[in-house]
This record gives structure tokens, C-alpha cells and sequence, in this order.
């Protein structure tokens, strides 16, 4: 019988079924349900790492002790893992180890949408890219045979369609297969300048020895229909090509790299006009083109965004557009926020409050940026609020004493810690707020070495954060409740008026997790004199009618902010009397 | 090529339409089609604009869909409805969970929640439909049922998916100790939809 499963399931399902012991993953959007899944299976050693080179490294570690290994992260997670992936492809593996690479193209949640095929071919190990979840199952299984046989880690590439994307598939049992036993062999796996030059010219033989493979296997396939119009494609654009044209001919690639050149030259050669249809970069089509094929892609696909059977049709045969396309007026947005009760919020407008610059980082904070908090100056990648808190002030000296970085508990033990560390080295005047709501909010609220639990919900020792801190060589060190604005204030200027680096923990469990604090809060309206204060936090629960502001007594969760914030003392919980 | 069946759930994170989405596709998979279902985790679930699509039929490609190509909306936000109600197919059949919820532009005052929403759906669906389902799950014990009360609706229009069916969805979808209250919900839609049914069948006559 066949189940319902999302991508991110499949590719779970696919390492039980291909006998992989080891798993290994940070939480990251589109990725973060794959080892969510694993846990499940209790054959697979599966775990959280505090980032992914750290995730990657063990993935290594379990792969030349001799099995099979998983490991699994969003796109961005790659650049952190990067330095481990490259060396990873000279040394090669012992048991199979397949990384997924979980792409996000049109940024449902992520701040870039790079295309991460680039990876693959950087590394030259090979890539493969499911189209539904049956293909993201038994990729699995093909990309651990592939990596065993040719000795090279394989990239296993999904866009967010894939992984969140439900459809049936077949299951099947674990399958047995034998441990590649370890034999010390420092050629292989000591990557100092001697071993290295070898070990290139095994990677170079390798990539020969894959396209030829690649022909021989058929797992790339062809579909000859009408010769007119002949589309290479792979991933979730095959789905959209097979919906948008069933009449054309289509080379579907499961192995995107290397390309096999006499497979892309024999199907050109079979129709008359050659498209490449991919989401993002023009991977495909530029090696096609390189190998001095005619052929025509991102003239008519869009280089940004996802791809669908819409804009397939659009870019394949273009109508003439009016110029007036009779627009209604746009409809108020409905974009994401903090929720009620969230103590980010607390953190963040305490921080607006006091008029300072906030370098700020990746989590559910960063929805703190926008209006009406607009609570911050900068989000770039994991970690980089700290660093650039730092340069900031280094910059231009009048930043020094007015700036904070702000970073999330998971964020800080993803890649926060160096950048601390360089403060404390370089003895740079900066406060850096570390929001600790005890868990990985933004993905769903996964563990994290902070939380005190593993992946399988096990106890474990909990990091201690303000003695972690300490060790890095922070002498001002401040535990504070961003609910309590007063003392939240203090604690950031005390810091600010510190000479040298100084950290505040902002301490308060997320919300979603505690759920609610007391009764709700409501406005009286013969005090609220309908100055707005309480809008500018921004809380879902809190609401503009007519001039004075009212409370959503389902929403509110009792938080109290508001009620701090009302410069008349109008906000009051339910039950109490107002003075 | 043959007919596939598309239909969108629009609402705002935290509405369950997750779950709802869960349900259909795994309804229409137990009567024996292929399925495929198209959501968006992460950002999206902090209250925000959401949009899950689930097509079935005989074989299905593409994930997603167009405007203009859905057979049924299931709305579950009167703005969530109107922003989305362009997906709707001509003749296709618009069912709103009727309830408002401001977003943050709005409840800010930074941009107006539009009051004529009603009025502008029912020019632009001929076959526009609204109940108060979360006033009806409330009723029922948890106003949080009105997804799967909607779906229920819904399943009067789905004539392809048997009723028995939907009881076997429920159970792998629900968990254990929501059950009850969610078969409770979907009766109650289906009853709603039954004399939604009738009532059509009095006016045409």
C-alpha cells in the first residue's frame, strides 16, 4: 500500500529503508522535519548538532568507521559546512554518506536563495534531485549505493516544493547491507598537501568514471513525444513541465551532475529546438552550453523565485499583455509576527525604547525588524549579529556605547560563540543581548545544547550559559526578564556603560511552549486617551478601534507588556481594579 | 488530459489548516487517487497569510496550481478569502469560514480592513458560500474545530470521496484524544452541507 508522505518524510523513510545508522542535522527551514522524522526509527542514531559543520563532521566520523550516514540541512546550512564538504570529497567516504541540501527557492523562510547545485559541482561530487516524495525516498538508497561505489559523498538536493510537498509512495523494509570496515589509511584520510595532490587525481578519475555510470544506468530518463520542442529538466520543474506541455519531449535528470555529455547529445539530437527548464541558476544550461549545444533556458525561464506550470506556459508562448490591467487596490498585508505573549518582543522594544543601533540575527526576532517595532538594523546569516556589532563601532566611533547585537539561544550555539570570543580578544566595546527562550523557536521548537534534551527527548546536560560567556573572558555578565521593562533597562545601559564587551541574557521561555501567563488584559476606555503606545509593540492581541485601542481577550495571553508600556495605566487585567 | 480536482485552503497561520489540508489529501488517497499537497512550514505559521493546495485524480504532476484553476477555496479568514479568491476557477465554489482576524497592518491602523469584503466576493463567485463555523465549533466545544467543520462542508461537494472514508482520514490525521470532537465537527458540516445541498436543489427547481 502506498502512504501519504512530505518530502522531508520520504527522505527519513529512505535512510531507514537504505540501513543508514547515523543522522545527523541543525533545524533550518525547509529541512528541519527530515530528522524530526528519523527519530522515529530507532535502528538510526539520530541527532541535533550545534551547527552544521559540527553535523557534517560526525556525518564524516560515521561514514569512515564503516556505515551508512545522513546528514541534513537548509541551503544556507552548506556554507557553514562548507570547509568539512570540500575535503570531504578528496578524502571520499568508507559506508555511504548522502548530505541533503534542503533549497529554498523563493525564500518562504530563509534571507537568500541560493542555489546550491553550485555546491556539488564545486566539490565535483555528484547531485541528486527528486521530483516527489517517492523519488526523495528512493534517492536515498540510490545516493548511498552511488557514494559506496564510487567512494564520494553524494549532495541530495530538494527545494521547499519537495519537502513540503505530500505524495504517495511505496514503502519497503530496512535492507542489510555490509559495514565497510575501517582500515587506517592516513592517504586517504590525513588531507595534509601530499595526500591531497593524490587524492585530486582520484576525484578528477571519479567524475570520468560517474558519467560513464550515469549512461549505463539509465536512471536519468527520456520521454520522446513531439521532436519539436525538447526540455531537460529535473526536480519539482519536471512536475511543471510534464503538467504545462505533455506533448513534449522531456530528458528528465535525476543525477544533475556531472552530466553525462552523450546522453544531453543524443537527445538534442532527437528534437529540434533544445529548452533547459530549472529553478534559480543556469546550472543545467550552462554546461549544455558549454559543451557547444544550442540551447535556450533562462532567455524565458526567470532566474528568481519558484517556477510553476503558470509561468512555464507564460514563458513558452507569451501573450501580448494590456498595458492596463484594471489593478484593484493592493489588500492590507498579512505578514507574519511575533506572537502574543513573546518575549522577543519584550527584548525588542525595550531595546527601541532606549534609541540604540541593533545588529540583529536569524530566528523568530528578526520578524522584529519590521513595523511596527522596527526594532532592528541588520539580519545577515547565523550568527553574524556579533561580528558586525563589533565592525560597526569599530567603523565609526560614534556607533560605540549606542550599539547591541541581539541573538537567539540556538543562534549563539550555532556560530555566536567566535563572534564573542573576537570581542572579548579585541577587547571591542559592545553589549550583546542574547535572547534565551530556551529552545529553536523559528523551526518548530527543537532542542538545542542549551534546552537540557536530545533529539529523542532524552535529558542531557543543559549549557550554562552565563558561565559559557564567562569563559570567553565576559566580565559583565547580566541575567534579566525582558518582561520586566524597568530592570530590562537597566541591565542594557549598565552594559552599555561598561567599558568592554558585556553580554545581557534575556531570559523568558518562549511563549508557544509556556502558553499562557495569567488572565487577559483589557483596556479601560475612559482612562486610554488613544496615544497608540501599546500599538508600537506590535502585538497581535492589541488592535486601533475608532481612537482608543482594544484588547482581544482570546489572544491575549497576559503578558502584561502593554500594561507597562500605557503611559496613562489604562491596560489592567481582567478581575483587577484600576487605581 | 484527465480532470484533477484542485483545491485551496487560505486562512492565517495557527488555524489548523495544516491539519485540514492533511485530512483532504489523505481522504482522496484512501479512495485510491494520486494526490499531491503543497504547504509551506516556518515563517508562514507566525500568524501570517497561508495557503495550502491539495489536487487528486487519476495522475497528478505539479504540486500547485494557478489562478483562476482551483475547484474549491476553503477560506477560513474573510481577507484571507478576498486575496485569495482569484485562484477560484470560474465556476468554482467558494466556502468561507466567516470570522475576521487583523492582521497587524490593520490593527495598527497602518492600512484599512476592508468592509465591503462580502459584497466584493459575492460579485466576483457566483457560487459563494459563508457559515459561521467558529461560532458552530464553539458550540460544539472548541471553536479550533472549525477547520475540520469546513471540511465536512466541503465533503457534500466531493462526491468522489466516500463518507466512510472521511471517518478513516479522521483517524489517521486526528490524534486519539481530539477525535471525538472532531467527528463531532465534521458531522455538523456535512449536515450544514446537506442543506446547503437541498436548499440549491429547492431554487433550482
Amino acid at each position: 500500500m502506498k502512504v501519504l508522505l512530505s518530502g522531508n518524510e520520504a527522505l527519513a523513510r529512505g535512510a531507514y529503508e537504505a540501513n543508514v545508522k547515523v543522522a545527523t542535522a541543525y533545524p533550518g527551514t525547509p529541512s528541519t522535519e527530515i530528522l524530526e522524522t528519523m527519530v522515529k526509527y530507532e535502528e538510526i542514531k539520530s541527532q541535533w548538532a550545534p551547527n552544521e559543520k559540527v553535523a557534517l563532521e560526525v556525518a564524516i566520523g560515521a561514514s569512515m568507521a564503516g556505515v551508512r550516514a545522513l546528514v541534513a540541512m537548509k541551503h544556507v546550512g552548506l556554507n557553514v559546512a562548507a570547509d568539512p564538504w570540500m575535503t570531504l570529497s578528496y578524502t571520499g567516504v568508507g559506508g555511504g554518506l548522502v548530505l541533503v541540501s534542503a533549497d529554498d527557492p523563493g525564500m518562504h523562510s530563509s534571507q537568500n536563495e541560493q542555489d546550491n547545485r553550485y555546491y556539488a559541482k564545486m566539490a565535483k561530487v555528484p547531485i541528486l534531485e527528486p521530483s516527489d516524495s517517492q523519488e526523495a525516498k528512493d534517492f536515498v538508497g540510490l545516493a548511498l549505493q552511488i557514494s559506496e561505489e564510487f567512494e564520494t559523498p553524494v549532495l541530495l538536493r530538494t527545494t521547499t516544493r519537495i519537502s513540503h510537498s505530500k505524495s504517495l509512495v511505496e514503502l519497503k523494509d530496512r535492507q542489510w547491507t555490509p559495514l565497510k570496515k575501517y582500515e587506517k589509511d592516513i592517504e586517504k584520510w590525513v588531507m595534509i598537501p601530499a595526500h591531497g595532490r593524490l587524492r585530486h587525481l582520484v576525484v578528477e578519475a571519479r567524475q570520468k568514471d560517474l558519467s560513464e555510470w550515469i549512461w549505463k544506468s539509465r536512471i536519468n530518463h527520456w520521454e520522446i513525444k513531439d521532436r519539436s520542442i525538447g526540455i531537460i529538466t529535473s526536480g519539482v520543474s519536471y512536475q511543471y513541465v510534464k503538467e504545462a506541455f505533455p506533448e513534449a519531449s522531456i530528458l528528465k535528470l535525476s543525477i544533475i551532475y556531472p552530466l553525462c555529455e552523450k546522453q544531453i547529445r543524443l537527445f538534442a539530437g532527437e528534437v529540434e529546438r533544445l529548452y533547459v527548464v530549472e529553478e534559480l541558476d543556469p546550472f543545467l544550461e550552462e554546461q549544455i552550453r558549454a559543451l557547444g549545444i544550442e540551447v535556450t533556458g533562462k532567455e524565458i525561464i526567470p532566474e528568481t523565485g519558484e517556477l510553476s506550470t503558470e509561468i512555464l506556459r507564460k514563458a513558452f508562448s507569451p501573450k501580448e499583455e494590456s498595458l492596463f490591467k484594471n489593478r484593484p487596490k493592493p489588500l492590507a498585508k498579512r505578514p507574519p509576527v511575533l506572537c502574543a505573549g513573546c518575549p522577543h518582543r519584550a527584548s525588542i522594544y525595550g531595546l527601541k525604547r532606549l534609541g540604540l543601533k541593533v545588529t540583529g540575527d536569524i530566528g523568530c526576532y528578526t520578524l522584529g525588524a519590521l513595523p511596527p517595532l522596527s526594532g532592528m538594523d541588520s539580519t545577515v546569516c547565523m550568527g553574524a549579529s556579533i561580528g558586525m556589532a563589533e565592525g560597526f563601532t569599530l567603523g565609526n566611533e560614534e556607533y560605540e556605547g549606542n550599539t547591541v547585537a541581539v541573538i537567539g539561544d540556538s543562534t549563539f550555539l550555532h556560530t555566536g560563540i567566535q563572534g564573542l570570543l573576537d570581542a572579548v580578544y579585541n577587547n571591542v566595546n559592545i553589549t550583546v543581548v542574547i535572547l534565551d527562550n530556551r529552545t529553536t523557536a523559528m523551526t518548530g521548537h527543537q532542542e538545542h545544547p542549551g534546552t537540557g534534551k536530545t533529539l529523542r527527548g532524552e535529558k542531557t546536560k543543559a549549557v550554562n550559559l552565563s558561565r559559557l560567556v564567562e569563559a570567553l573572558g565576559v566580565e559583565k555578565v547580566t541575567v534579566v526578564d525582558p518582561m520586566d521593562q524597568e530592570k530590562f533597562k537597566k541591565a542594557v545601559e549598565d552594559s552599555l556603560a561598561y567599558e568592554g564587551p558585556a553580554v545581557v541574557i534575556s531570559r523568558r521561555p518562549c511563549i508557544l511552549k509556556v502558553k499562557k501567563y495569567s488572565e487577559p488584559y483589557q483596556v479601560d476606555s475612559t482612562k486610554c486617551d488613544g496615544c497608540h503606545s501599546c500599538i508600537q509593540v506590535g502585538c497581535p492581541a492589541i488592535s486601533v478601534t475608532g481612537c482608543h485601542v482594544a484588547i482581544n481577550q482570546t489572544t491575549c495571553v497576559g503578558c502584561g507588556l502593554c500594561a507597562q508600556v500605557c503611559p496613562q495605566q489604562a491596560i489592567k487585567k481582567v478581575g483587577e481594579t484600576s487605581a | 488530459m484527465p480532470k484533477v480536482t484542485n483545491i485551496a485552503l487560505a486562512g492565517v497561520g495557527g488555524q489548523g489548516i495544516i491539519l485540514a489540508g492533511n485530512l483532504l489529501a489523505q481522504a482522496a488517497a484512501l479512495s485510491g487517487y494520486d494526490v499531491k499537497l503543497a504547504e509551506v512550514h516556518g515563517m508562514a505559521q507566525r500568524g501570517g497569510s497561508v495557503i495550502t493546495q491539495v489536487r487528486f485524480g487519476e495522475k497528478v504532476y505539479s504540486p500547485t496550481f494557478g489562478k483562476g484553476s482551483a475547484d474549491y477555496l476553503v477560506a477560513f479568514e474573510r481577507l484571507e478569502a478576498l486575496r485569495h479568491q482569484d485562484i477560484l476557477a470560474d465556476d468554482g465554489v467558494l466556502l468561507l469560514s466567516d470570522t475576521i482576524i487583523q492582521p497587524i497592518t490593520t490593527a495598527t491602523g497602518s492600512a484599512p480592513y476592508p468592509r465591503d469584503i462580502l459584497d466584493r466576493l459575492k460579485k466576483k463567485c457566483p457560487r459563494f458560500y459563508s457559515f459561521s463555523a467558529e461560532y458552530k465549533a464553539e458550540k460544539l466545544g472548541n471553536p479550533k474545530v472549525a477547520n475540520v467543520l469546513m471540511l465536512g462542508v466541503l465533503s457534500i461537494f466531493l462526491e468522489e470521496i466516500l463518507e466512510a472514508v472521511w471517518e478513516e482520514a479522521l483517524e489517521l490525521v486526528v490524534p486519539p484524544k481530539h477525535l471525538e470532537l472532531n467527528r463531532l465537527a465534521f458531522a455538523e458540516g456535512r449536515a450544514l452541507g446537506n442543506q446547503l445541498a437541498h436548499s440549491q436543489k429547492v431554487n433550482s427547481n
